[in-house]
């Protein structure tokens, strides 16, 4: 035991000194962790947020869709008796004109007749109930329908309508059903849901934004600090040059700022979109008159906007839009590239806590390539009216940028 | 530290630069060569600055970072499999000739106990100078209690006999010198 406590009292201040080369190779394993690390991040926030609007969306649709079946289900008689009583009471003489009906919108979601006339044995309510519904009143302006007795026109054939094919109980006297000539493919939906499905508008925008006074810097976006200190082994290497510790009045100068935009949007009325998503922001600065030593500093920012789209004209082929929203902006990377005679010395990417909001607005013009697509082009004025990113609080007064955006939307 | 817990890498070098005599120590006494308890020292210490949050500030700082980088080697030594020494049971025979290892200079000592195998150092190390008991090294090292005593005379029996093997050689080489 003795021997052993030496052995213990021997080695206790033994050591050796690691060589020069460990800590460069300690540190770069430290930063390819970090960047895994970072990398993982963003890949996992991107998929998190696709799935997240997908999410949200596909479960709003179903629920839409069921309420949108429950209400027709139970509709079914009431609707027949009010649109007989309505067909009574106006006394209307209906005729569907084609050429009116083909500048109808078409919903691909919706059946067409040819599907209606394929399934009208088999007990699908709403399919028939959607026929039923035809009320010329609700849904058709300046249409004319010609009522004739307990037929309807399907693919140009008469077709007897039996309270089998569209499950009715009214017993008292034969119905009086429109008589209805269609053209093939024809989709009913604008003609007989009383509301519109919801419907989901997915976009990718690519936005930048610049500031009209170049000659300030843009203190209202997360910038590189530049007080930030000097490894030691930069400042004992550099300690007699000049022009090697960044002043606090150095000006910089900003890359052109990219924000990827995932939006989603739903229809709240005809004229009205509510649209949200998530903002990827980026954005660098260097140094304008760079010494011996430099710092390159990029920042990536996740924004959520909140915005309000009214449609000002709507037409088939284009859109014109006006926007006005909120934009959340939290700085949470900060990538620091360190550079000596133009050679890079480190890359070091840390987390940051920022915080910028404000609100945008602007205008934008829709290009439809069919119903389901369309490419757009915008720009906006984006005023920062919050920021508590570090060192910014005195350079509040330049916070207005003007934004250029272009993308793509389509429809679910 | 708390800047070390922030991956502040200013203060993680003013860490290393503190603990990394101490650790390259421990290091050089769990490996073959200079290599090898480089890279331990550095797994070693990127362990640590993994796991610093779970430092707990019970004890000093130093004396966590001295058991990690002793956990660290055991983890190295179960993944290198070289742990099927001969497991044939040893008198403690040589325990008489412990001085001949005392009397030894720390560099040649640490230079000796690289030159054992890599089962034998390990239960060397941690019996004779961490002071784990057998007990504890077996549950360490997945190997019963016996093992553990066996691998321990023998790491000193070869410890003595490569102690005398230099010696004999110094005599040999001061013979051809005269």
């Amino acid at each position: 035991m003795q021997n052993k406590d030496t052995l213990q009292d021997k080695f206790k201040d033994f050591g050796a000194q690691p060589s020069d080369a460990l800590w460069d190779s300690i540190a770069s394993t430290l930063d390819n962790k970090r960047k895994k690390k970072i990398i993982w991040f963003w890949w996992f926030g991107a998929v998190a947020s696709i799935a997240l609007i997908l999410g949200i969306s596909f479960y709003l649709n179903e629920k839409d869709t069921n309420h949108k079946i429950v209400s027709n289900q139970t509709n079914i008689q009431n609707e027949s008796v009010k649109t007989k009583d309505e067909l009574d009471k106006n006394k209307v003489e209906t005729q569907i004109k084609i050429e009116e009906l083909e500048s109808i919108e078409i919903q691909p979601t919706t059946p067409s007749i040819n599907t209606i006339a394929a399934t009208k044995k088999k007990p699908q309510q709403t399919v028939i109930t959607t026929t039923i519904t035809v009320n010329p009143k609700q849904s058709i302006d300046n249409a004319s329908v010609h009522t004739e007795p307990e037929h309807i026109i399907l693919n140009n054939k008469p077709h007897q309508l039996s309270c089998e094919d569209c499950n009715l109980t009214i017993q008292p006297r034969p119905m009086e059903v429109l008589a209805i000539a269609l053209p093939q493919n024809l989709v009913l939906n604008t003609l007989t849901s009383s509301k519109q499905p919801r419907q989901f508008e997915y976009s990718f925008n690519a936005v930048t934004f610049f500031n009209i006074n170049k000659k300030e810097q843009d203190y209202a976006l997360p910038t590189a600090s530049t007080n930030s200190s000097l490894t030691p082994s930069i400042a004992d290497e550099f300690s007699t040059n000049e022009s090697l510790v960044p002043n606090s009045n150095l000006q910089f100068k900003r890359s052109i700022p990219l924000v990827l935009r995932f939006g989603v949007a739903t229809t709240l009325s005809t004229r009205f979109k509510l649209q949200s998503g998530l903002d990827f922001g980026w954005i660098s600065t260097t140094p304008l008159s760079a010494g011996y030593y430099y710092k390159k500093s990029s920042n990536f920012t996740v924004g959520v906007p909140i915005f309000i789209k009214f449609h000002i004209i709507n037409k088939r082929r284009f859109d014109f839009n006006a926007n006005l929203g909120a934009i959340n902006d939290f700085a949470l990377l900060r990538q620091d590239k360190t550079y000596i005679y133009e050679t890079l010395q480190a890359n070091n990417f840390q987390f940051t806590k920022g915080f910028l909001g404000g609100l945008e607005t602007g205008v934008s013009f829709d290009y439809k390539f069919n119903e389901n697509l369309k490419i757009g082009i915008g720009t906006g004025v984006k005023w920062y009216y919050y920021q508590n990113y570090p060192n910014l609080s005195s350079q509040k007064k330049n916070n207005t940028f003007y934004n250029l955006n272009l993308g793509l939307a389509w429809n679910y | 530290m708390k800047a070390c817990l922030k991956q502040k890498r200013q203060a993680q070098q003013e860490l290393y630069l503190r603990f990394s005599y101490m650790m390259k120590g421990v290091c050089l006494r769990y490996s073959k060569n200079e290599a090898e308890a480089e890279d331990l020292l550095q797994d070693s210490f990127i362990k640590a600055f993994d796991k610093l949050e779970s430092f707990s500030h019970k004890g000093p700082l130093g004396a966590w970072l001295r058991k990690l980088t002793v956990n660290t080697a055991l983890a190295h030594y179960r993944t290198s499999k070289i742990n099927n020494q001969s497991l044939t049971l040893m008198t403690d025979e040589a325990d008489d000739r412990i001085d001949a290892i005392q009397k030894l200079e720390l560099d040649d000592l640490v230079s000796k106990i690289q030159q054992l195998p890599t089962g034998f150092r390990t239960v060397f190390n941690l019996y004779a100078i961490e002071g784990y008991t057998h007990k504890e090294i077996g549950e360490l090292l997945s190997i019963s209690n016996g093992t553990s005593k066996s691998q321990y005379s023998r790491a000193k029996k070869l410890l003595v006999k490569l102690i005398e093997d230099e010696k004999q050689m110094e005599l040999k080489n001061l013979k051809y010198a005269k």
